[in-house]
Order: structure tokens, then sequence, then C-alpha cells
């Protein structure tokens, strides 16, 4: 691996340039489209900007220059991928895999090897086996056995020093990223955790499982520090009996003062789909859960994405029950959604009057939110990922395309 | 009368048929308020508990995927993202998602080319329970109760421990009391107890005049339709009588079992059929996985595997493996493709059924699906042959007839027959 602890970091999901770019997220359209074979299931644009990675439903992992389009396969996982991140100095790619493991590879590698492929790698659902077709391939530096079970997620810390990833074990673990060392798992969840990121500051880190529980522990001891409720994201299916929800994706902002965790709310029948997408965005300080970003249609399926732009707003993407999907934007100040006002009391006798408590309470719900803006698209949207100069975003889409949109 | 296999020496249908009747008609309930135990000289209520053969069926409710349980197909179009994993059959795999279940596969068989022609749950159910695609027939836990359920065991011959399900008519044109009895959870079942206000003495007083009337009523009328209702009715009161079973269930065990419900609900079934039920059904949900297959599966699974794996190392550590078949089924399969929501939908075209224990041939498979997954490759079969196969591994001669009021009714469909390679 690649990291060099020296290297300013160039991760655009927790640290951004604090210039903002002007964009009008209202002027967003399509200017690339690139394509694969298989459904994909997440994608990340590099820290230079120059080529974006898809995990796919076949073990592949396939870098786009968003130039070209040229594709080139990584090679590796016997699993589908669902996660990227990247090394301090940009130059590696981290991917955790439903195999267990955590693959190291080269953004830029210096060889990759023309193979053969079998026809039916690139058979379509509907169509005969084509002819064999040669792929550029890339295999990984290193590939690391992190969890007994699915490695659910992967994050590099700010300053490049420390991996966390979880999974299927039910444990949260801390790598030191130089060489790729446990230092320690953190114990606690009782259910399987789906996401983990380190905090802005380098002290914390913050995991979420499917039950929504949201623990906060110490980078350097592992320890519990807080938990937060997040079970307005997960449901028990009553009808078949089984618990649904955590986070899809998960991020912070530039400077750490709110987490944003993707995923679903009020689940009537998750083995259909139907559920509502939420992002919940978390005061860091206070852990309160302040907003609840709503779609803008309020139809089932499950929000995929939450990017925080540099400019202010948060972008979610969304993958529809029908295979239909969106990218929406929010503001978390928007005035035309304003914070529901306290009620103000009439009853000058009383010092802690119900209509105070029901006023406080009223003031703790979390904000309903809808978008300022919706970018429809014709198929379920998986992943979302933006350029470092936020100018231009990817989506990963159901149908194996990469879409490319420009602000 | 069907006429039972040579294996089934402790107790044949017709002696039980015969003994049945003889009992009925000794004292029905004096034999039902003493409970089984207490009937038998202990020697023959070890004899014959040792000889009794038993279904133990878990229903995987919904259609768990062939993909993510018995016929993995790791790296291939519709495979899915779980890899296969090894067992203790040389060269049997299964998907890693049942790594305890895995450990016991040299007690169980797979068969991988079943196809049932629908892709409808009801359906699928029926015809999974029936052995028939269409008709009114009883189901293999009311046949089982028929001809295996020996006659001075009062408890209920088919208990389902389920909380919800589609219901249906279980026994057919058999007697209500080979129907089902339905335990919700580890919950005794409901309206035996008495109602709020009512004394035992009014209890008893109302209890002697629905006897009564119930002689009036049979006066000059056929006493089996009402001899079968008051038999269900105290086959259940037995049942709750047996209090232990219905308390607090032990903690260790449900270390060992798990606490969700699906492990309270094995443990229950390992009592039921310690306690002589012939055929216990759990219903384990949460598999009709049109969204999310890959997710569901691993909760599902990782509920269903480590319970199912203690369940069925108990049956066999007690010795009972013998005499008791142990079945893993669905009403159907789930689709090679994988749909924009990560699910998989209905397939009744190419799935799996594990089975072990009575009369099985272990650790073998039967037939398979093509590479892919999208269709049965060799030795297809449908529910009628595994319903043949379940009814023969214990003993019951499938392909004779029920006598039912004078008519002769095929016991298995006779247009199929039993999978002969998995039995013993």
């Amino acid at each position: 691996m690649s990291c060099n602890e020296d290297i300013k970091v160039v991760d655009p999901e927790v640290v951004g340039d604090v210039a903002t770019t002007g964009v009008d997220p209202t002027k967003a359209k399509e200017i690339q489209k690139f394509t694969h074979t298989r459904p994909l299931t997440t994608c990340r644009v590099d820290p230079l900007g120059k080529f974006a990675f898809v995990g796919a439903e076949d073990y592949g992992i396939y870098r786009f220059d968003l130039e070209t389009g040229d594709k080139v396969a990584y090679v590796g996982h016997d699993s589908w991928v669902r996660r990227f991140d990247f090394s301090a100095d940009g130059k590696t790619l981290l991917s955790s895999g439903w195999d267990g493991r955590i693959g190291f590879w080269d953004v830029e590698p210096a060889e990759m090897v023309e193979v053969e492929i079998a026809a039916a790698v690139e058979k379509t659902e509907k169509e005969e086996a084509k002819p064999a077709v040669t792929q550029l391939q890339v295999v990984p530096t290193k590939m690391i056995e992190a969890h007994q079970g699915f490695s659910r997620w992967v994050h590099v810390a700010p300053d490049g020093k420390t991996i966390v990833t979880c999974g299927n074990d039910k444990l949260v673990k801390v790598w030191s990223a130089k060489k790729m060392k446990l230092r320690r798992d953190c114990v606690g969840h009782q259910r399987h955790p789906w996401a983990v990121m380190i905090h802005p500051n380098g002290q914390e880190l913050v995991s979420e499982d499917i039950m929504g529980e949201i623990i906060v522990w110490g980078l350097k001891d592992g320890k519990q520090r807080s938990k937060i409720d997040a079970s307005v994201m997960t449901g028990f299916d009553l009808k078949f009996q089984a618990d649904m929800g955590g986070a899809r994706a998960m991020a912070f902002n530039d400077d750490g003062t709110i987490l944003g965790c993707a995923g679903t709310t009020n689940v009537v029948n998750a083995f259909a789909g139907q559920q509502d997408p939420i992002i919940c965005i978390i005061e860091w300080e206070s852990k309160k859960i302040t907003h609840h970003l709503r779609t803008a249609d309020n139809k089932p399926g499950i929000e995929w994405g939450v990017h925080f732009h540099k400019d202010g707003f948060v972008v979610g993407c969304f993958a529809g029950q029908s295979n239909n999907g969106t990218v929406e934007f929010w503001r978390l100040d928007d005035p035309a959604v304003a914070k529901p006002a306290a009620k103000v009391s009439t009853d000058l006798n009383a010092e802690n009057s119900e209509s105070d408590e029901s006023a406080e309470m009223e003031n703790a719900k979390p904000i309903e939110q809808k978008p300022f803006h919706v970018v429809k698209v014709d198929k379920a949207v998986r992943g979302l990922d933006f350029t470092p100069d936020g100018r231009r975003f990817t989506i990963a889409c159901a149908d194996g395309s990469l879409r490319v949109y420009e602000l | 009368m069907p006429m039972t296999k040579q294996r089934n020496k402790g107790c044949n249908a017709v002696d039980h048929d015969l003994s049945r009747r003889g009992f009925m008609g000794g004292g029905l309930m004096a034999g039902a308020m003493a409970g089984f135990g207490s009937l038998l000289s202990p020697a023959l209520a070890k004899e014959m508990k040792g000889q009794q053969k038993q279904i133990l069926q878990v229903y995987l409710q919904g259609g768990v995927s062939q993909f993510e349980s018995w016929d993995p197909k790791p790296g291939t179009t519709y495979g899915g993202p779980f890899r296969a994993i090894p067992t203790s059959v040389p060269g049997t795999q299964i998907c890693e998602l049942m790594p305890h279940t895995a450990r016991k596969m040299h007690l169980l068989s797979i068969v991988r080319s079943i196809n049932l022609r629908t892709n409808d749950h009801n359906q699928g159910m029926l015809f999974m329970e029936k052995g028939r695609p269409a008709g009114t027939y009883p189901y293999v836990g009311s046949v089982a109760s028929k001809y295996l359920s020996h006659p001075n065991n009062p408890l209920p011959g088919f208990v389902h421990i389920t909380t919800r399900g589609l219901s249906g008519e279980t026994a057919g044109f058999l007697k209500a009391q080979h129907a089902q009895m339905r335990l919700e959870g580890v919950k005794p079942p409901k309206h035996l107890g008495l109602p709020k206000g009512v004394s035992e003495d009014l209890a008893l007083r109302s209890e002697n005049l629905r006897l009564q009337l119930n002689q009036q009523f049979k006066t000059g009328r056929s006493r089996s339709l009402i001899d079968s209702y008051d038999t269900s009715f105290d086959q259940a009161r037995q049942l709750i009588k047996r209090t232990h079973l219905f308390g607090e269930q032990d903690e260790k065990e449900l270390d060992r079992y798990g606490r969700h419900w699906f492990g309270r609900r094995c443990l229950l079934a390992r009592t039921l059929l310690e306690e002589g039920v012939t055929c216990v059904k759990v219903t384990h949900h949460g598999y009709d996985t049109h969204a999310e297959n890959f997710n569901f599966h691993v909760e599902q699974l990782d509920e269903f595997d480590k319970t199912f794996a203690t369940l069925l190392g108990d049956i066999e550590e007690r010795g009972m493996l013998d005499n008791v078949l142990v079945i893993v089924y669905s009403e159907f399969g789930r689709t090679p493709k994988i749909n924009h929501k990560f699910g998989r939908d209905h397939w009744g075209t190419s799935l799996s059924v594990a089975m072990g224990g009575c009369g099985i041939q272990p650790g073998g498979i039967v037939g398979s699906t093509n590479a892919d997954g999208t269709a049965v490759k060799d030795r297809e079969v449908d529910a009628g042959h595994l319903f043949h196969t379940y009814l023969q591994a214990v003993g019951v001669d499938s392909q004779q007839n029920h006598e039912i009021d004078g008519r002769a009714i095929p016991i298995g469909d006779p247009v199929t027959e039993p999978i002969k390679e998995l039995l013993l």
C-alpha cells in the first residue's frame, strides 16, 4: 500500500476544500454514460477526479476513465464490493468485499494484463453468449482477510494513518494503515454493523448496525463513548418477522459537525421493498438527529448514498421500488422548510407548564426536510460520488450504467 | 388400509387403527386424561417411544433461495455474492451462510432437482405438503398422524409451531384429529383456558352438559365425526396440561438454540418430539425476499443455521434420528435473476430440499441444476416424488390407498414415485 502519512489528505468524503464552487444543482445534466454488462453496486471517484471506480454483481471492480470511458477490470475479490475508499495520497484504492476481505489496488497501476475472458462472463441475461473478448485486468497489491463474514465498509482516516472496517462478525476493526496491522477490535454491536466512519477530528469513529444503533468509539482505545438512537432507520417486519434497516451509506461533512446516515424508515413490507427512504442528519456535538431528509415524492425505496457538498447542500441517491431513481439535493438551512416554531405558553402562572414541555418536545423533533431539487433517473441508483472540484457527480445504476452529471 | 413397510416394525398402521378404535371404545376420556406415559408399562412405553417414527418439518416460509442455501453457484451470472463452503460430506458444498449446518451435512441429503411448475405461494405450499398439485388431500403431517401415531398417545399427531401463514385444511378427508394443531410460537393453544369469571365447578357442569348433548346428537348418526372432534379437543387439552412444555424455557438451552423466536420454537419442537408428537412442523418466516434478498438471507439464515444444526445434533445425540425424519423445505425457490432491488422473486422451476434421519440415506445429493441454476439438469422430480419419499422413509407405503368410507384413495400421487436412491 502506498499510504504516506506525511501526504496531505485528499479524501473528499470527509475533508473538502473550504472554497465553494458556486455550482447550481438545478442545472445538473447528464454528460456521460458508461456501461457494464452487470448491475452496479456502488461507485467512487478517485481523489484526482480522473477515474470512477464501480463495484458490480460479478465480483469485479471496474475503473472507468472519466474522459475516455476506457474500462479496466480489477480482479481479486470473490464476492461483490459495496464500498471503496482511497489512501491519503490518493494512489491506492481500498475495497471492502462480501468475501470478508479488504483489497488494496493501485489507482494507476504500472502493469495491466490483457486477458481473454470467457464469453459467459460478458453474457447478458437475454442474449446468448458473445464471442470471447479481451479485458485489461489489474490484480490487487494486497488482500487482507479482515472479517469472518462480509466486510461491509472500509474508511481511511483523514490523516491517512488509520483504516477502519466493519463486518458480519459484528466487529468494528481499527487497523494501522502503514502495515495494515490490526490495532484493535471494537466490540459492542449486537447485530451486523453496516458502516463505519472516522470523525474528521481523528479521535472518534462511529458505526451503525442493522438495528439503527449508532455507536461512537474512541479511536485510540476502542471503547464506547456514546450511543445514538437511530432506530427510526430500522423496522421489524411483522409479517415476515425480520429486522431490516441500518446505514446504506454514511458520511461526515468537512468539519465534522454533522453526520449523515442514509437508508430506510417506516418499514411496511421490507421484503417487497416497501419502506421510505431517509437520510438522518445528526448534529455531532449534541449527538441528536436534527433532520430527516425525505425524498420529494416519498415513494418507497432505499437511500443508497449521502454526500456533503462543499457548497453546503446535501446530496443523496435513491433506488425506487419500481426500478427508477433520483438524485436529490437538500439545504439544511432551507428557509422554505423552517423548524417548527415553539409554542408560546399562555399559562402565566405555570413555571414549567405542559405547553413549555410540549414546545420543547416539538423543538426536539427532527425537521422533516424535502429537497430543493431532484434529478430523475430512469433506473435505480445505488451509489453516488462527486469529483474533487464538486462540479460533477457520478451515479452507479442497477442497469449497469455509470452516469456522469455536471452541475 | 395401507400396508406399512417392514422397517416400521414397532407400530404398523393396521395395528394403529385397530388399537385406536378399541381404545376409543374402551374409554376415551379416561385414557386421554391419564397421558401417554402413564397409560403404559414403562418397558412398553420405552419400546414404543423408541420405535415410533416421527417427522420434523422445518418450513422456511416465503421460499428460501436455493442459491443462498443448498445449491450455491458462486461466480456465475446469477450466483449472488456468497461463496460455497465445504461440508462434513467430502465433495458436497452448501452456501457459506450455513456453516453450522455444513458440519452436520453427513446427517442430511439434498435434492437439487425439484421442479414444481408453479411460482405461487399457496399452490407451491399445498403441493409441497400434499404431494399433489391440486385437490383435497391431507398434508404429509396429517398422513403421518393417521398412520404413525400410537393409538394410546393422547397428544396431537401433528403440531405446527408458527405465528402466521396461509391457512389450510391439513387433514383433507382424514379425520379432524389428524389436522394440524397450530401453536402460536411457544404459547399453549388458544381458548382452552377457563374464561374469566367461570369457576371450575361451572366449567365441569358445562362440560358434562356438552357430553350429554353430544350423546344425544350421536343417536342415529355416524359417530366418527363427533368422536374425531372430541379427540381433537382432548388432544389439545392434554397438550396444555403438560405445563412444562409452555413454561419458561431453560436458559442454557436458549443459549444453545438462540433467544430469537425460531430458537424458542425449535427448542419446543425438540420437546414435543421427545413427548411423542408424531409430526412437528416449525415455520421460520422471512424468505420472500423480493427486495434485499442477500441481506435478508444473511439475517434469516443466521438464525436458522445455528438453531437448526443444534436441533439436528440434539436429535442425533438422543438417539432419535433413526426414527425421526427431518425435512427442510419451502414452497418454492427464488429466481436466478437478481432484480433491481437486490431481490430474487418466486421460482418454482429449480429448487432444493434437504432431508435426513429416519429412512433416508445420509450424505447424498440427488439431481442437479445447470451451471447458472436456471433449470433442472438431471433427475427432475416434483413434490409428488418428495411426498412418497417422506412417507416411505417413515415406513408408510405411500403407493397403497387410504380407505375412506369404503373408497380407496391413493396415499401418494400415483403418477409419481419415491426417490428410491434416497431411501435406506
